[in-house]
C-alpha cells in the first residue's frame, strides 16, 4: 500500500486555513488528507494543464495542488469561488 | 478513455440530456414553489416520482460521462470551459433547489423526499465540476498562482498540514 503524501501549505494558505472557522477548516483539512491518500482519485481532485497541477474544491474553497515527486503535496488555498457563484 | 465517452459528451444527445435535465428540475421546482400549484403538484404524485427519477437518472449518467471525459477537457478553449461551468453550475443550483423542496413535502412521501435529499450530493458533484471548469477557464490565472506556489516551496515558505491540527 502507498504510503500518503506529506502535505505541506504556503504560507498564505496557512494563514488562510487558520483563519477559519472549525468546520470548515476541518472539511479542509479532511479533504486534504484524502487527497493526500490518493491524489489522482477524481472524486478528491481534478487535473489542470501543467503537470502534477491539479485543483479540489471545499464548500466556498478552491484548493490549488501541486504534486512533487516523490512524496510531497504542495497546497494553496484560494476563497475564489464566490466571485463566480454569486450572480447565480 | 473509451471513443463513446468523447461522441457522448460533445453530442446533441449529451446536450439533449443536459438541458432536459435542467427542464424537469425547473418544472419540479417550479410546481412546487408556486403556491397556486402546490395542490396540483402534490395531487399528481405519480408524475412527479415518474419525473424525480427521472432526472437523478439523468443526473447520473451526465456525472458519469462528464468525470470520464476529465482529461480530455484539458486541450478544451476558454469559450467551451466557460460554457461547461454554467451549464453545471445551473444544474448544481436546479438540484439544490429541489433538496430544498423536500422539507415541504409530507412525511407519508417517504421515498420521494429521500430521492430529493438526494440531489444534494449531485448538486455537490456538479459544483465540484463547476468549480473545476472555472479554473480551467482562466490559465493564466492558475499559472501564475501555481508559479508563486512553486516558488514558495523552493523558498522553504511553507508549513507542513501536521503542524497546524
Amino acid at each position: 500500500m502507498k504510503l500518503p503524501l506529506e502535505v505541506i501549505l504556503s504560507k498564505s494558505a496557512a494563514k488562510t486555513l487558520q483563519s477559519l472557522d472549525v468546520p470548515t477548516r476541518k472539511r479542509i483539512i479532511e479533504k486534504l488528507h484524502e487527497i493526500a491518500v490518493d491524489p489522482l482519485n477524481p472524486h478528491n481532485s481534478y487535473p489542470l494543464q501543467g503537470s502534477g497541477k491539479r485543483s479540489a474544491r471545499v464548500g466556498g474553497y478552491r484548493i490549488l495542488l501541486l504534486i512533487q515527486e516523490p512524496d510531497r503535496l504542495a497546497v494553496d488555498i484560494i476563497d475564489s469561488r464566490g466571485q463566480v457563484y454569486r450572480r447565480i | 478513455m473509451s471513443a463513446t465517452a468523447v461522441m457522448e459528451i460533445g453530442s446533441d444527445l449529451w446536450n439533449a440530456r443536459v438541458y432536459a435535465g435542467l427542464s424537469v428540475a425547473y418544472e419540479l421546482a417550479a410546481s412546487a414553489e408556486r403556491p397556486r400549484n402546490r395542490l396540483a403538484f402534490f395531487l399528481n404524485v405519480y408524475r412527479t416520482y415518474l419525473q424525480v427519477y427521472r432526472l437523478s437518472s439523468e443526473l447520473n449518467a451526465i456525472l458519469a460521462a462528464a468525470e470520464q471525459a476529465v482529461p480530455l477537457y484539458l486541450t478544451a478553449d476558454a469559450e467551451t470551459y466557460r460554457l461547461r461551468r454554467d451549464m453545471f453550475l445551473q444544474l448544481s443550483t436546479s438540484c439544490s433547489r429541489l433538496v430544498s423542496l423536500q422539507d415541504r413535502l409530507p412525511l407519508s412521501y417517504g421515498k420521494l423526499r429521500e430521492k430529493m435529499a438526494s440531489f444534494g450530493v449531485q448538486a455537490e458533484r456538479l459544483l465540484d465540476l463547476a468549480d473545476w471548469f472555472d479554473a480551467l477557464s482562466t490559465p493564466e490565472e492558475m499559472g501564475a498562482k501555481f508559479r508563486v506556489l512553486a516558488e514558495n516551496v523552493a523558498e522553504g515558505n511553507c508549513v507542513p498540514l501536521a503542524s497546524l491540527q
